[in-house]
């Protein structure tokens, strides 16, 4: 087995809304390998962000990690100043945002902003770092480096503003790379660009790729693993292969025929009923079961906890669990 | 597509932005087809391709550049506009300009016959320098007029069309006068009718409200009665009087206005010409208010698109305040069947936008899109900002409403996954151009534009492991400002050929309501 | 359906203010101040113009607490001694202070707010014309860059001249004064709401230009606008003392605050009492103005409710 890059182990983490805790992210455990690309699947709210800004150490300030442990190359971080993480961000774990113009300075060249965090975290001269930009610039498919250096983010499309962001993440050659939703802005034909290059640069400087997202055939294309999110609860994990052909959990189930996929010959898309749930909400049980066709008492008075249907692939679901014995 | 009755037809429309003098974003540009009636029909393409544009100039949110958009859903006689009179009182006009403009070019085509006699008069072999200049002198004199010529001619033309829109090739007619009278009489009766017609509206208003309250009026039933009549009656005139025209002058006594006006082909084109629906561009503001309750848009950003100052309820009502007169507790009462029939509760009505998900909201613009029992509805991106298992919930209530209440969907898109599952049929746009028009099956299993085929080809799959690399495009959509000469697609595309960079490929109709405009398909056409 | 929760948007907007307890205390003080400026005859005895030479320069009641008060003391002085009845003390006529603060706030109040009112009528409508008609955007705010750019006393004093001295056109000159801040702030946030999707949302239903932008435009704008006018409301207070000290305010001798503060400058020394007492009042009434206006502001946001 290849190295482990991040373990996450139940972690939880709460938000504070009018005077009140609420967590948005129940015990949630998930290991990248070296080289390994694990999406986190889920929709708007399920906590998929609010992991990575954890991890990143970049909660908004009614955020709190409450218990939990985050280890990066086996050095635990939650027990770091918060001095010693900054350090770590930008030069061992790189983050892509979903908007490329926000998070490029729009009044630095792209070269002065791919330069400086080479400078600051690798120590290089003025001379080197250039040179290692234009390295990376070529090496993310962009044509004539030297002139885009020049230029200013606002003079490139979206697509060519994430190939530089991405650059720049690269360029420090970290060891994670968590990129969330990267391509949610782009046109298909972007898109699909960004993820071959991804998947190439991924083998090349052979980093853990944390890659968020809500659109399932993104992941289909791109993952390795897949960890799915529900609620702030894990509520499934296995490989891409296993996760595609033998969904367990009604949630993933859903998830998958909700999806208009091309493909598919008829209109044959089916939502899942009901209201994604607001994070002030108490729901006791199964986070899901309000919305699951085949929720039972049990499912509504107790949590279920994990199992290991296969290898590498667990599932938290009384209905699983039950058909198993 | 026989048998179907269009909806809204448009005519090479064109939507230009001027960004400063002499420069503009040409967001839409020709785009011609027709929607039919109950169809589903998806606009597909990458953002920039005009595709949320030719939506909104649909609507008339935007004023269009040219071209237009004609609307079957009402009839003129209910409408009544005031560009109909405007238009036949300048019917003389027209015909006479184009006479004037085609006689001055054949003047100047007499005069290009004398210079090219002179020039054929020369030695053949043009021995000496000044022989050789001359005749040059006289090609570029020759070429000259006959450019002026022709662009006289194009004038010409241009006017019998515009006459044609009002009268078809009656505009060729020798009895125009006459046919222009009939026709100012049928626009009067128009007139008429709809103001039979407002009349009506309002008794059936008067009888709505009884209803509520729980009364009857038999006398007020026997008025309504007699306004249906009386619309009837001024509709039936006017259709006579413009039948009348038709049957009486119709192929017969026709000018030889210009070279073509004997040819029946162009006889015919220009009756095709001929403008039985509402010119949504050529209506006045007031009239096109008037027809906004029968095509309504639900936007991409269900939270941008409802004020945050105003409740639910009050954002539903609002299309009611605006076009009909109610009292306060019909509206309510309509608001409430409404928030029950998209599937909220009738609590929402008391609260503000903020407390609702993401889903709640589109179903309120829904709600308020489908007030008023349009016919047509824009749907902008409507299901893009939600998450799957919401969207599937969403496409599912426009699926059903659509086939409840008759609705015509414009459903404009990036994700082809959708317009697969939800469309009928579907245009594929690019830098503001129709690619190609196709049933929804037929698109995807036999996409022959290149730019659908490389569109499809990397739309992420739901199969794990056979993902092909083959038909990703490089670079990025050109600009709209200064768009590629020729086919605008010919920059990024793997099968470009020489004539692609020339000229502009046209929709052909190669397989039986499959257009494709490329030129790898008009080569075997010709 | 009995649980439908039916809410008067009045009254919910009365229950959060009453809720907030900072809100409350501006309230209640401002109330109690209007209410004090307006039944002033029955709260003091003396009148504003009332003149006694032998009480000259007399302080308030903290000199009982202060100063020395036996006759028979050494360091004693009778100037210095607190007169019953004259709670804040005399001025240099030997004028009852808080009788001239009361009646002062009669024409501090009124020219504030009526100015102010004013000039947001004018400045706003003129700023949601020029962001929703674009034609109108260039004559109109190229006025407001005229009166910007104009000195504002030097245009008060111009409007004052023309019109003659009074009151009414004192707070004619102070509302002409406000209006192009209110034009300016409003015009900004006119044309940020005006792009906004719920604006060409209800285009799209069919609504009538007048209502886009009464109905929804200027509802949007509400929260810049109670801001500039909490803030006009405090310059406008200190806009009249300007003029009066300019002579173009209030005549002598009717009292008012700002002309009660320069009036007083040139006992600053041995009575900053007089100086500092109408400086306390107009502080107190900006601040609460400013406040109110504040949770206004959220108030009418329904967003931030609950």
């Amino acid at each position: 087995m290849a190295k482990a890059v991040l373990e996450v182990r139940n972690l939880v983490a709460t938000f504070r809304i009018d005077k009140k805790e609420y967590p948005v992210l129940r015990d949630i455990s998930f290991t990248v390998h070296e080289n390994e690309t694990v999406c986190m699947v889920g929709e708007s709210g399920c906590g998929k962000s609010v992991t990575t800004l954890t991890i990143m150490d970049l909660l908004p300030s009614n955020g709190r990690v409450v218990s939990g442990s985050i280890k990066l190359n086996g050095q635990e971080l939650t027990t770091l100043t918060r001095k010693e993480r900054n350090a770590l961000r930008g030069k061992r774990m790189g983050m892509i945002f979903q908007e490329p113009m926000t998070a490029l300075n729009p009044l630095l060249t792209i070269g002065r902003q791919l330069t400086e965090g080479l400078r600051l975290h690798q120590g290089m001269t003025k001379k080197q770092a250039y040179d290692t930009a234009v390295e990376y610039l070529e090496k993310v498919g962009i044509a004539n480096p030297q002139d885009r250096m020049k230029q200013y983010p606002f003079q490139l499309s979206g697509g060519l503003r994430q190939r530089i962001m991405i650059a720049m993440v690269m360029a420090v050659q970290p060891s994670l790379l968590i990129a969330d939703e990267p391509t949610t802005a782009l046109d298909v034909t972007i898109q699909k660009q960004v993820l071959v290059l991804l998947n190439k640069l991924k083998k090349d400087v052979s980093t853990g790729v944390l890659f968020i997202t809500h659109d399932l055939g993104v992941v289909a294309e791109i993952a390795d693993r897949v960890v799915i999110l529900y609620a702030g609860c894990k509520v499934e994990e296995g490989a891409i292969g296993e996760i595609f052909s033998n969904p367990q959990h009604p949630y993933t189930i859903g998830l998958m025929k909700a999806v208009p996929d091309v493909e598919a010959e008829e209109f044959d898309i089916q939502p899942i009923p009901g209201v994604f749930p607001n994070i002030t909400e108490e729901i006791g049980g199964c986070r899901f079961h309000p919305r699951c066709p085949y929720a039972t008492d049990r499912c509504r008075s107790e949590l279920p906890q994990e199992i290991e249907i296969s290898p590498g692939h667990t599932v938290s679901c009384h209905l699983v669990k039950e058909a198993q014995e | 597509m026989s048998g179907k009755q269009p909806l809204l037809e448009l005519k090479k429309l064109k939507k230009y932005f001027p960004v400063r003098r002499g420069v503009s974003i040409k967001a839409v540009e020709d785009v011609t087809f027709t929607i039919y009636e109950g169809e589903k029909f998806g606009v597909v393409g990458e953002s920039g391709c005009g595709k949320s544009t030719l939506g909104r100039v649909i609507l008339q949110l935007y004023q269009q550049t040219s071209g237009a958009a004609i609307y079957y859903g009402r009839t003129l006689e209910e409408i009544g506009p005031q560009y109909l009179s405007h238009e036949i009182s300048k019917l003389m006009e027209y015909q006479t300009k184009a006479n004037e403009f085609y006689q001055k070019s054949l003047k100047l085509d007499a005069k290009a016959e004398a210079i090219r006699k002179e020039k054929d008069a020369l030695s053949p072999l043009g021995t000496t320098n000044r022989e050789v200049l001359k005749e040059i002198r006289l090609s570029k004199k020759i070429s000259d007029l006959e450019f002026q010529s022709l662009e006289l001619r194009k004038d010409a033309s241009r006017h019998l069309r515009e006459g044609s829109r009002t009268v078809g090739s009656l505009i060729l007619c020798k009895d125009l006068p006459k046919v222009k009278e009939l026709f100012e009489q049928s626009a009067r009766e128009t007139a008429m009718a709809t103001v039979a017609n407002r009349a009506l509206k309002t008794l059936e208003h008067q009888s709505e409200q009884l209803a509520v309250e729980g009364k009857q009026d038999a006398s007020l039933e026997k008025k309504i009665e007699a306004a249906r009549a009386r619309v009837q009656k001024h509709v039936d005139a006017a259709r006579q009087y413009r039948q009348k025209a038709w049957d009486d002058y119709h192929g017969k006594d026709i000018l030889p206005l210009t070279e073509r006006t004997l040819d029946p082909e162009y006889q015919k084109k220009l009756d095709g010409n001929y403008e039985t629906g509402i010119n949504l561009g050529k209506l006045t503001r007031s009239e096109m208010r008037g027809l906004r309750r029968d095509m309504q848009m639900i936007f991409q950003d269900p939270a941008a698109s409802l004020d945050p100052r105003q409740t639910v309820g009050k954002s539903i009502e609002e299309i009611l305040v605006i076009n009909e007169d109610l009292s306060a507790e019909v509206r309510k009462e309509r608001v409430m069947n409404l928030l029950d029939e998209v599937g909220l509760k009738r609590e929402h009505y008391y609260v503000y936008p903020h407390t609702l998900s993401g889903g709640q909201k589109q179903r309120v613009g829904i709600a308020r899109a489908i007030a008023l029992n349009p016919k047509f509805v824009v749907l902008d991106e409507c299901v893009s900002a939600l998450d799957v298992s919401v969207q599937a919930q969403i496409l599912q209530l426009l699926n059903e409403l659509s086939k409840e209440k008759d609705l015509t969907y414009f459903f404009i898109t990036h994700d082809l996954g959708v317009v697969k599952h939800f469309c009928d049929r579907i245009v594929v746009m690019y830098l503001g151009n129709v690619c190609e028009i196709a049933e929804s099956k037929d698109l995807f299993h036999n996409p022959m534009h290149p730019y659908t085929q490389s569109l499809l080809a990397v739309v992420p799959r739901m199969r794990v492991g056979e993902h092909s690399t083959e038909f990703v495009l490089e670079g990025d959509v050109p600009s709209a400002i200064h768009p590629p000469k020729g086919c605008p697609f010919h920059t990024r595309c793997s099968r470009c050929m020489e004539i692609c960079s020339q000229e502009k490929p046209k929709p052909i109709e190669n397989e039986p309501g499959h257009f494709v405009a490329c030129h790898l398909y008009s080569k075997q056409e010709s | 359906m009995s649980d439908i929760r039916r809410t008067n948007p009045f009254r919910t907007a009365v229950n959060k203010l009453l809720k907030n307890k900072l809100a409350v205390v501006c309230l209640v003080i401002l109330v109690v101040e209007i209410l004090m400026v307006i039944f002033a005859p029955l709260i003091t005895p003396y009148d504003f113009s009332e003149q006694d030479p032998s009480i000259r320069l007399r302080p308030g009641f903290w000199a009982q607490w202060t100063e020395i008060t036996d006759p028979e003391a050494p360091g004693y002085n009778k100037k210095n001694q607190y007169v019953p009845g004259h709670y804040l003390g005399t001025d240099a006529f030997g004028r009852d202070v808080f009788a001239r603060i009361l009646y002062g706030g009669r024409i501090s109040l009124t020219v504030g707010v009526i100015s102010t009112l004013m000039g947001l009528l004018v400045g706003v409508t003129c700023g949601l014309l020029a962001a929703y008609f674009p034609k109108l955007d260039n004559p109109i705010m190229r006025v407001m860059d005229l009166l910007f750019a104009f000195p504002s006393i030097l245009l008060a004093m111009l409007i004052i001249a023309m019109l003659g001295i009074n009151i009414i056109n004192t707070t004619i000159a102070i509302a002409i004064w406000s209006i192009p801040s209110f034009a300016r702030m409003v015009r900004g946030k006119a044309l940020q709401v005006k792009e906004e999707d719920y604006i060409m949302a209800t285009r799209s239903l069919g609504a009538r230009d007048s209502r886009i932008l009464f109905q929804h435009i200027l509802k949007n704008c509400m929260p810049t606008i109670i801001v500039i006018a909490t803030m006009r409301m405090a310059s406008s207070l200190i806009s009249i003392s300007t003029l009066s000290y300019l002579g173009m305010g209030v005549v002598p001798p009717q009292p008012e605050w700002g002309d009660m503060i320069s009036a007083a400058k040139e006992q600053m020394w041995n009575r900053p009492s007089l100086t500092f007492v109408p400086g306390v009042v107009v502080m107190v009434t900006v601040i609460c103005f400013n406040i109110l206006g504040d949770k206004l502001r959220d108030i009418l946001d329904p967003s931030l409710k609950d």
